[in-house]
């Protein structure tokens, strides 16, 4: 079992994902954008994050680079879950490894099932 | 403009407008998708309520498909929006009915607030529906927590104002100028909300084609959008 931040503004969506990986066991946070993810990382620090890139005000590319810059945070895997696709987003995969993105999922295909695997594997390391 | 791999010359804002369109019908679709998954592996109380929540997404979605063809159609000149007396409090409250169900998954409230002397107005009864809709999905999914949305009905001194406010303050003048600099101009997203601006554009072309301009509104603490239409004559005669 392991803490998960989901940072996902879509309410809907983000119970469903919530509900998933209840039911896989883990712990679940939602933050509805960046600002409150930042504030909620602040208040415990999660084991993986998992991050839509559409964030409304915010890129959530630009809030992972935010995340990066904070000695502490630096090291939380980051798995990015979004509607965007990846040659949309233009991270190379060396680009997302150096960056601790240890997942990209694409949300119109990434099943619950998927996305709770890519979670679990971050379990299995810790 | 710029010719596709097929010959077609297409411009660079329809375009845009499409793939924002398909961009805001994706949500709903993953929407079922993921939660029918969720429900096939659910204990059978929860099943029930997944499969209601299932058809409450999948009837918005339809609901909103129907709302882009129309405006489609409008903005291509193969639909003309002809205007006829209106009841714009009877089309409100139509509206919030069907758009309550979507509402409440996102523990958001629907209200209305039609004045007494709202009255007839010259409008298109399925254009001004399918205006409203697209403005008020659009708000509905750009919302925070606990939000209220209004549709609001009232008559002003220029005629029966028709339109939507939200409690969500991101909603202001910039959302609309952006929404159509999206599609006029420029390439940047609608960056203070949620919402891509596809429902904002569709609602403000439709309103334009019954001759009534969408604007910001602002009362008691909400902000939103709203046209005003030429009241019916048929009023002036009673």
């Amino acid at each position: 079992m392991i803490d998960v931040l989901l940072v996902e503004p879509d309410r809907v969506l983000g119970g469903i994902y919530e509900r998933a990986l209840k039911d896989a066991g883990h712990t679940v946070r939602i933050a509805g954008d960046a600002q409150n993810a930042v504030q909620m990382i602040d208040e415990r620090r999660p084991d993986v994050v998992v991050c839509e890139l559409i964030l409304g005000e915010h890129n959530g590319v630009e809030f992972i680079y935010e995340l990066r810059s904070y000695a502490d945070w630096s090291d939380i895997p980051i798995i990015i879950l979004t509607s965007v696709s990846p040659e949309d987003v233009g991270l190379n995969a060396k680009q997302q490894a150096s960056l601790g993105v240890v997942d990209y999922l694409y949300k119109p295909q990434a099943s619950l099932q998927q996305i709770v695997k890519s979670i679990q594997d971050v379990a299995d390391a810790k | 403009m710029r010719e596709g791999s097929s010959g077609f010359v297409v411009a660079d804002k329809n375009l845009r407008l499409l793939r924002a369109l398909a961009a805001e019908l994706r949500t709903p679709l993953i929407q079922i998708a993921r939660r029918s998954e969720l429900a096939s592996v659910s204990k059978q109380q929860n099943q029930a309520s997944q499969l209601r929540d299932i058809e409450t997404t999948a009837d918005a979605a339809l609901r909103l498909v129907d709302s882009y063809l129309f405006s489609t159609q409008v903005l291509l000149g193969q639909q003309r929006l002809p205007l006829e007396p209106v009841s714009v409090g009877a089309t409100l409250y139509d509206t919030a009915q069907y758009l309550r169900r979507i509402a409440k998954l996102y523990q958001c409230d629907i209200d209305i607030n039609i004045s007494r002397h709202a009255g007839l107005a010259m409008a298109n009864r399925q254009g001004l529906q399918a205006a409203l809709t697209s403005l008020a999905y659009s708000m509905i999914n750009s919302g925070g927590e606990q939000h209220r949305i209004v549709l609001v009905a009232s008559k002003t001194n220029q005629g029966i104002t028709a339109g939507v406010t939200t409690t969500n303050k991101q909603m202001s003048r910039s959302s609309l100028k952006v929404a159509r600099q999206l599609f006029g101009m420029a390439r940047r997203p609608l960056k203070e909300s949620q919402t891509n601006g596809a429902g904002i554009y569709v609602a403000d072309c439709l309103f334009e084609a019954m001759n009534a301009p969408m604007k910001v509104t602002r009362r008691q603490g909400s902000a939103g959008l709203a046209a005003v239409l030429l009241p019916s004559r048929q009023l002036a005669l009673l």
